[in-house]
This record gives C-alpha cells, structure tokens and sequence, in this order.
C-alpha cells in the first residue's frame, strides 16, 4: 500500500496526525507533511485506512500496489 | 454521511451480505461542509462535492437507493415503507441527519433559503452570482461560513443574531465572542440581539423588518438559526425520541439490531458523562463505522461510543477548531492570543480538561484532543501541552 495526500483537497485539519501520527505531520507552519509512505506495517496499513475514512476532505488516498522500487 | 461510512466499514470488515442504503435524495451522498465555504465561492463543483460515482457502489455490492423517501418504520415486519416500495431489513441503522429549522411565521418567498442539501447550495451559490444584497439570520457556524464565502465574492452582508452573545451555546460566551469578531475584520455587519419580525416584498424578499423596527433591504436571505433531527419518519415506530432517536451507549435503540448513528442519535457519552446528540461531521463518521462494528460483534462485545466532538469551521481563511464539551468551570487562552486570531484555549471541569478551542492552530488543538479523549487531568495536561510543544 502507497500513501498519496491529494494536496489541493489537504485542509491541514490535522485529524490524520492522531490516527496515524507515525506517516503524517503538521510542520511548524500547520503544513501536513507525509513522513512516510510506502512500506507501512500491518498496523500502519490500517492506521492509513482509519485517517483515509477519518479525513474531512477525503484527501488521502491509498494505492494499492506500492510502485516497483527503482533500481 | 454515517450511513455511507457505516456501509462502507460493513464492508471492509468482510460483510458480504446484502447492504441497502436508503436515501430520500436524488443524488449519491455528498460533502455537505463545503456546501457552505468551497462550493459557494466556486472552487468546488457540484460534481466533486458527491463523494463516489455509481460504480463505487457497484463495486462494494452496496444497493443504493435514491429517491426512496422512507415514510415509516414497521419493527414488527421488520421493513420500512418508502415513496417507492417496502425495503426489508435484518438490521437497520438509522442516520437520517437533521434538517434546518425554518424561521417562524414567514410566507413562501423567493430568495429565502436555508442551507442542508447540495440543491440548497446550488441556489444560494447561483444567487450570488446576481451579486444580491445578503442577510444571513444566525451566526452560528453555517450563517458564519455563508457570510464569510458572500464576502469573499465581495457582497454586501449582514448577519442578524438573536442572542447578544453569537456563538455562546456552542462555545461559551467570550470564545463565541472572539470567533464572532472575524466578521468585524472582514467588513460584515453583524447586529446581536435582534431578530427578524417580518419579512417583505412581492413574491421574493426584498426587505427584512427586525425586532427593534429597522429594516434592512436585502436580496437574499439566508436563514441559519440551527437544526433539529430528523425523526418525523418514526413516529408511531415505537422507537423512544427525544432530541433524536434515544440510544443506548453502544448506540443501539432498544429494539434489537437497529442502531442509530449521525445528527440523529442521542446516546450517553461516557466520556463525558453526558447524554449528547452530535452536529458534527466527524462524529457522524466515527458513529457510522462504530455500529458497522457493533452490527457484526457478538451480544456480549458490543462496544460503547465515546465522541470527542470535534468540529472544524472555515471563516474568512480562519480555521476554527473545537474538540470535547463547553460546560466548563475555567477557560484558559493556553497558546497565542485572541488578538492575533491564533490561539489555543482549553475548557477545564473540575479538576478535568474537557474542551479545546482552536483559532489556525492545528496541531495543538489535536494534541488536546488526544488529551481530552483520554481525560486528562487539567494540570498534568498542561505540564504535558509545555513539553510535547517545547520540543
Ligand atoms: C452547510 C453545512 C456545513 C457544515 N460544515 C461542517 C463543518 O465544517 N464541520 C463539521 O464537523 N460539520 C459540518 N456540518 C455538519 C455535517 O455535515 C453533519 O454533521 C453530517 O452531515 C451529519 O451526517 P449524518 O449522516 O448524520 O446526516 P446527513 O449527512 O444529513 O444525512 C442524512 C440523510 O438522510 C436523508 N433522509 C432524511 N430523512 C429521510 C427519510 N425519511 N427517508 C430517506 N432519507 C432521509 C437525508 O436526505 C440525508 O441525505 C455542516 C453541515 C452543513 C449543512
Ligand atoms: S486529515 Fe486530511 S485534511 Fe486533515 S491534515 Fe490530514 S490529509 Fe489534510
């Protein structure tokens, strides 16, 4: 699974950084930023979900093939 | 908005029985937020406020079924009889939202509109492209977004509200007065302690008469003065109702396997010792999957709800964010400053931090939120608000 913050929908309301504070942040101006974003754990994956279903905006979304890495 | 959740959590819970949603609308469910900040100004359209296209449905297996006004609940039969047939259930989870109350002792006019649905959205965004002259009775959260996104397109406002203090109920006096001040920034009118007498004009409004005998001319009026919950399909169902449909603290009625959850449900919040009934969209959210969940627990495992009630509001590029309760002995500006427009004050009870109230600070009103979801003690919250922001 991919993390992607649609950032034109983000309303920076924060929600997601209770849900899954170990992938999403606000920075020091209230920007989110997305710490992490692939490789999630089981607990991470579902934490994602939650925060995805949690978002007032509907902002993020979940892929669900993570893109083969680069070599 | 909890019936889309809670069909969708059915789902990724592994349901795979038979889902119905039911909805009185023509169109699929929708962000009905941004009816009133982004769709009015026009950076959202119609088409992105509706939440999932028809093959989203289809590929869930979750039966939509617009245009099915529901006019009754028959418990004994277990169905209920719609505009279009009966539809029979199992279970039965009632979201049926809450409606706009509609100002007393007015005529049918054109140009007055209230604010719940994507086609009430439409009208008002529609009249303001005609750059009428607005006056919003209330200034509650959606009067207040709906002068914030008029002045936005540059029109003429004046929000009416009849208590002198706007905002009080929801926010407690001096913080409703604080998140009332943005409208004196940004050059609406806003008149406390008066209410609408009468209103005039041939066919559609062109005047309002107040309580104090001033009139305002005005071509557009848009009446905000709360909601109540939808219940009127339930009478007769022997369901209890009072402020909403009586729930327990699993959020379950006292009739088996039907649940409520959204505007529309009262139950018993533990966390704050409080029989309470949501406004919220989070709330809604966070009730919708709590009954999918309870729907597919066993007898013994049904869980309680326990709501923080958070809410957020738009005004003039203002967030305002609130969490937890405002029955509160103190309120403390903990961070910034009213002044500023930028502050963080917390709602203490007893010896308990119980509510927080955010002007553009997001991630300290979150942090308080988690606090007061665990019940923080008011001054080991405070000693720990220091530190999590001193790093
Ligand atoms: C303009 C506006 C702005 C808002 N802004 C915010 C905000 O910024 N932050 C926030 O937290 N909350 C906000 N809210 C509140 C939030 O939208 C609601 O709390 C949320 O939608 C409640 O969800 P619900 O599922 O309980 O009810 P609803 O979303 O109202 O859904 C209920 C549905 O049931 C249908 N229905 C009712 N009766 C029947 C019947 N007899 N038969 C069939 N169908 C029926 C209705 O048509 C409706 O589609 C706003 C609300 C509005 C109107
Ligand atoms: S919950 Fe949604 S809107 Fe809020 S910060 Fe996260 S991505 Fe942005």
């Amino acid at each position: 699974m991919k993390v992607h913050v649609d950032m034109d929908k983000c309303i920076c309301s924060g929600m997601c950084i209770t849900i899954a504070p170990s992938l999403f942040d606000l920075d020091k101006a209230g920007r989110l930023v997305v710490i992490k974003s692939c490789k999630l754990s089981d607990t991470e994956q579902k934490e994602a979900q939650d925060a995805a279903m949690c978002c007032p905006v509907e902002a993020i979304e979940l892929l669900q093939h993570e893109e083969p890495a680069i070599a | 908005m909890a019936g889309l959740r809670a069909a969708e959590e059915l789902r990724r819970q592994g349901f795979d029985g038979s889902i119905k949603m039911v909805t009185a609308e023509a169109v699929a469910p929708y962000d009905r937020p941004q009816l009133s900040k982004s769709l009015l100004v026009g950076t959202t359209s119609v088409e992105k406020a509706i939440y999932r296209d028809a093959e989203y449905y289809n590929n869930l297996s979750i039966d939509l079924l617009l245009e099915h006004r529901v006019g009754s609940l028959d418990l004994r039969e277990r169905c209920l009889k719609t505009s279009r047939g009966s539809v029979d259930f199992d279970d039965l989870v009632i979201c049926t939202g809450a409606a706009p109350r509609r100002l007393g002792g007015i005529a049918d006019m054109a140009g007055v509109h209230e604010l719940r649905t994507l086609d009430d959205g439409v009208a008002i965004r529609d009249a303001f492209g005609k750059a009428p002259r607005v006056v919003v009775v209330g200034a509650g959260f959606i009067g207040s977004e709906v002068a914030a996104s008029a002045r936005k397109l540059g029109l003429d406002v004046t929000i009416v509200e009849a208590s002198p203090a706007p905002l009080a109920r929801a926010l407690g006096n001096d913080m409703g007065l604080a998140c009332a001040g943005l409208h004196a920034d940004h050059g609406t009118r806003l008149l406390r302690g008066v209410s609408i007498e009468s209103v005039e004009g041939h066919g559609r409004v062109e005047r309002v008469r107040l309580t104090d005998g001033t009139t305002i001319d005005c071509d557009l009026l848009v009446v905000g003065i709360g909601v109540a919950p939808t219940v009127d399909w339930l009478a007769g169902s022997g369901l209890p109702i009072d402020n909403g449909t009586v729930c327990d603290a699993t959020l379950s009625t006292p009739a088996k396997g039907v649940y409520a959850a959204g505007d529309v449900a009262s139950w018993p919040n533990e966390l704050f010792g409080l029989r309470m009934r949501g406004e919220q969209w989070t709330n809604a959210v966070e009730q919708g999957r709590h009954v999918a969940r309870n729907i597919l627990a066993d007898a013994e495992e049904q869980r309680p709800f326990h709501g923080s009630n958070y809410f957020w509001s738009d005004q003039y590029g203002v967030r305002i964010q609130f969490a937890g309760i405002t029955a509160a002995d103190e309120i403390r500006i903990v961070e910034g400053s009213v002044a500023e427009r930028r502050f963080l004050a917390w709602y203490r009870r007893g010896d308990r931090l119980v509510g927080a109230l955010a002007m553009n600070e997001a991630k300290s009103l979150m942090l308080s939120k988690t606090l007061i979801e665990h019940r923080a003690n008011w001054n080991e919250a405070l000693t720990a608000f220091e530190k999590a922001t001193a790093s």
